[in-house]
């Protein structure tokens, strides 16, 4: 009887030792404590001083910071009052705070983004940055959409002519390609740096193209004090963020086209949410990626983070076969035909494709065939799509993040966001004067590629 | 007692060609399994009595699930027929070649076939360049990879014509030639991007992935034309064997039966691999293979070639769509299992089959 009782409470000990233990990790998860400040803060605006999380720096920041300094609220709930990134709030957070409402030249900005392992990060340039370098589509045209061309000052490839045509003149072919940065190209890095008063002022890079930035790169920047800014900016809403901060951090007008942009981004992103956020995963219409015609897009991909914003829930959650076979967050080439043959029960299969703009009728005509019938090594991209023709679409890739991501809720939710809505959305960011979509058109911009346009320009 | 000597002899002798006969008819056999078998292989879940089932139901005009038909019928009968036909064509180029050059390592890409065909691939997989102007499309890479595969035939034939290359000239002629396609593609290869590079280092591997039935009846009409012709040939082929001094005292010219021979063999294995990418290995080895069982007798030799050829290679892409997520390029199978498997043979074989 003794011995039943001591086994009961060593069992009742170690049960609330358990729960103990699981309640502080909860506790620990959740509270932000994070002595490094740099946990991952949800802001649309990425820079620390942006206190309220809002899209700008104003004085309803200072007003924050006042109640954090007098202690009525606290650093936790708050934690882009931190605004140096020392970890405390103090008047030397209040005065660089300052400088950022004066939106004053000079002043040391303190901006959110990723490091090198995708981990959130804060690193430091100088306001209004000027002489950036961007590296890779996905981080070009955000800062194009940002109106920053004209402070571009070099670029490692520029493979969109008109797309990207704001590009500064004066702005350096650096020589690299769209995957690679060569030696070469690192070289002529690092001597235009040398070579640009007051040095460049960041190199600005989207996560995907990481790889290239070795560790010896890495190195080089540091001991030219060059900041590296890195956002995943192939996702959608980290696009806006993208355009938002940067256009904060250029300064002037593009600080308002990139408040613009990102309000109305949102605006997109909030109306789907609201008429399709609340289905359950059996009535959301499930899809799978595609990139580069015939590479199917891995689970973690940003392509479906995008997809799963415009309200479709990702196909590796309905089928396991899938989710084993395309683990990952990079993309796998269709080695055959029957690629996809298993998965015939997909809602929609949406397909990522740069266009550039700026096209006629027979331009338009003849990108739509080149699309759809792609040839890949001898074999036409119709094989491999074979029996999905209804459910693929064809979408611009080089468009703002929310015109992708409506035309996207435009193939999974065709009842709820039509064509036109879709189409809407594009001309509202045309009109908006943001330069990559300066002097375009609907009719000069092929934004979306279905089957009935197929058929239509073949006809 | 002579008499009784000679017909244990010509016993023995009718023996030993039964026996060539049953290694043939045995590995069409194979290959003719390994046909149905295939189709019920790759990604597109349908077991191989179904598949068999479908391939039937096409044949008989009354196809029964739209999905089954398409991916049996369009997709893997079309893709085993090529395996049957490429793995029979370069075996049987591989043998020739051997013969012609009286040369254990000569195979089909030795006279830089390879090199040109990989050239004009690359060109319009980098490059995006059509040799012929008003081809584009998913027919540029084939066509360009054709034409420029049988340059280096071409060079090796005019110089030939204009100068007398012994065997060994003409063998670095084309190892020359090699070197010098090889350099042009490498230097697209080294300023591609990484994508482009992929695919083309694909292509140079050799795949069965974009076999359609368009491609097969050049591939048949060519094999099975350019074989038949070398079959009926055997008995001077037999004679090159024998050395250029040897054809010439039975009044055979061996300069003008390996050009010609070369010829044929360059345009078969031309058409053959502008569609596949240069699948390595079989015909190099095919014939080696089919020697140890049949002796060095053409006429028995290319049929062998053939069948052996057809068979391996057909399996060997049955395994390559299985392997990995969605297959593999036939290619890397054909090597990977063919070198142990060679190796083994060598191994095992009581006498030399080379010589």
């Amino acid at each position: 009887m003794e011995k039943k009782t001591t086994t009961i409470i060593a069992a009742v000990v170690v049960v609330a030792i358990v729960v103990v233990a699981a309640v502080l990790i909860g506790f620990g998860g959740n509270g932000g404590n994070d002595s490094s400040g740099d946990s991952d803060i949800a802001s649309q605006l990425q820079i620390r001083g942006n206190a309220n999380d809002d899209y700008t720096i104003d004085e309803k920041d200072m007003e924050i910071l006042d109640d954090v300094i007098s202690g009525d609220k606290s650093i936790d709930d708050y934690p882009l009052a931190d605004v140096n990134n020392d970890g405390n709030v103090d008047e030397t957070d209040k005065q660089l705070l300052q400088d950022l409402i004066d939106r004053k030249d000079g002043t040391t900005v303190y901006v959110l983004c990723l490091d090198v392992n995708g981990k959130p990060t804060t690193v430091s340039c100088t306001y209004p940055l000027r002489n950036v370098v961007p590296y890779g589509t996905n981080m070009q045209l955000p800062t194009l959409y940002a109106n920053g061309g004209q402070y571009v000052a070099g670029y490692f490839v520029s493979s969109y002519e008109t797309a990207e045509s704001s590009i500064s003149d004066s702005a350096v072919d650096l020589g690299g390609t769209q995957r690679q940065i060569s030696d070469a190209a690192w070289k002529n890095f690092t001597t235009l740096d040398a070579n640009t008063e007051g040095g460049l002022g960041a190199l600005l890079v989207d996560y995907s193209g990481i790889a290239q930035i070795t560790d010896v790169r890495a190195a080089d920047l540091e001991a030219a004090d060059i900041p590296m800014i890195i956002y995943s900016s192939a996702d959608a809403t980290s696009e806006i963020t993208t355009v938002l901060t940067l256009g904060f951090l250029f300064g002037g007008d593009c600080e308002e086209i990139g408040v613009e942009y990102a309000q109305k981004s949102w605006d997109v992103i909030n109306l789907i949410e609201e008429k399709v956020g609340s289905l359950s995963n059996d009535e959301k219409c499930s899809y799978i990626c595609c990139t580069m015609y015939i590479y199917i897009c891995e689970n973690d991909s940003t392509f479906n983070s995008s997809a799963s914003t415009a309200g479709g829930l990702p196909y590796y959650i309905v089928n396991s076969d899938f989710s084993e076979t395309y683990a990952g967050d990079g993309s796998t080439k269709m080695q055959s035909v029957e690629a996809l043959s298993n998965y015939t029960d997909v809602g929609a299969i949406l397909n990522n494709r740069s266009m550039d703009w700026g096209l006629d009728e027979a331009g338009i005509e003849e990108l739509v065939i080149d699309t759809w019938d792609h040839d890949n090594k001898g074999v036409s991209s119709t094989m491999y799509f074979k029996g999905f023709e209804d459910r693929l679409v064809y979408i611009n890739n080089l468009l703002p993040g929310a015109v992708k991501v409506a035309y996207m809720a435009h193939a999974m939710y065709g009842d709820d966001f039509s064509r036109e809505w879709a189409d809407g959305v594009l001309q509202d960011f045309i009109d908006m004067g943001t330069a990559p979509l300066e002097g375009q058109t609907l009719d000069t911009v092929l934004a979306y590629i279905d089957y009935d346009l197929y058929r239509e320009v073949t006809a | 007692m002579i008499e009784e000597t000679n017909e244990e002899f010509r016993e023995e002798y009718r023996a030993m060609n039964r026996r060539k006969v049953l290694f043939i008819l045995a590995f069409i056999l194979l290959a003719a399994g390994a046909f149905f078998l295939t189709l019920g292989f790759g990604v597109y879940r349908i077991g191989i009595s179904d598949a068999v089932g479908t391939f039937f139901d096409h044949l008989a005009g009354n196809p029964v699930d739209p999905s089954d038909d398409y991916y049996v019928w369009d997709v893997r009968v079309p893709r085993a027929l090529g395996a049957l036909l490429i793995g029979a064509g370069l075996s049987v180029a591989g043998a020739i070649m051997q013969n012609d050059f009286k040369n254990p390592l000569a195979e089909p890409y030795t006279m830089g076939i390879s090199s040109g065909a990989f050239l004009g691939a690359t060109l319009n997989i980098i490059l995006g360049i059509s040799i012929v102007p008003f081809i584009s499309g998913t027919a540029t890479t084939v066509v360009n990879s054709f034409i420029c595969s049988l340059i280096p035939t071409a060079i090796i034939v005019l110089v030939a014509k204009y100068r007398r290359l012994t065997p060994t000239a003409m063998i670095l002629t084309g190892i020359a030639v090699m070197f010098l396609f090889s350099s042009i593609t490498q230097i697209m290869m080294v300023t591609a991007p990484s994508e482009t590079m992929a695919d083309a280092y694909e292509w140079r591997v050799g795949s069965l992935s974009s076999m359609q039935w368009e491609y097969i009846p050049v591939m048949l009409v060519v094999t099975l034309l350019i074989t038949v012709i070398l079959w009926f040939s055997s008995s001077k082929l037999n004679v090159m064997y024998a050395g250029d001094r040897a054809a010439q005292t039975f009044g055979e010219n061996a300069e003008n039966i390996r050009v010609s021979t070369l010829v044929l063999v360059s345009i078969m294995t031309a058409v053959l691999i502008c569609f596949t990418g240069t699948i390595g290995f079989i015909g190099l080895v095919g014939p080696h293979v089919a020697r140890i069982f049949v002796g060095s007798n053409n006429r028995y030799l290319i049929p062998a070639s053939a069948a052996f050829g057809a068979a391996f290679v057909i399996l060997a892409d049955t395994v390559a769509k299985v392997s990995g997520p969605n297959g593999l390029p036939v290619g890397v199978i054909c090597s990977m299992i063919g070198g142990p498997l060679f190796i083994w043979i060598l191994v095992r074989q009581r006498k030399s089959a080379w010589m």
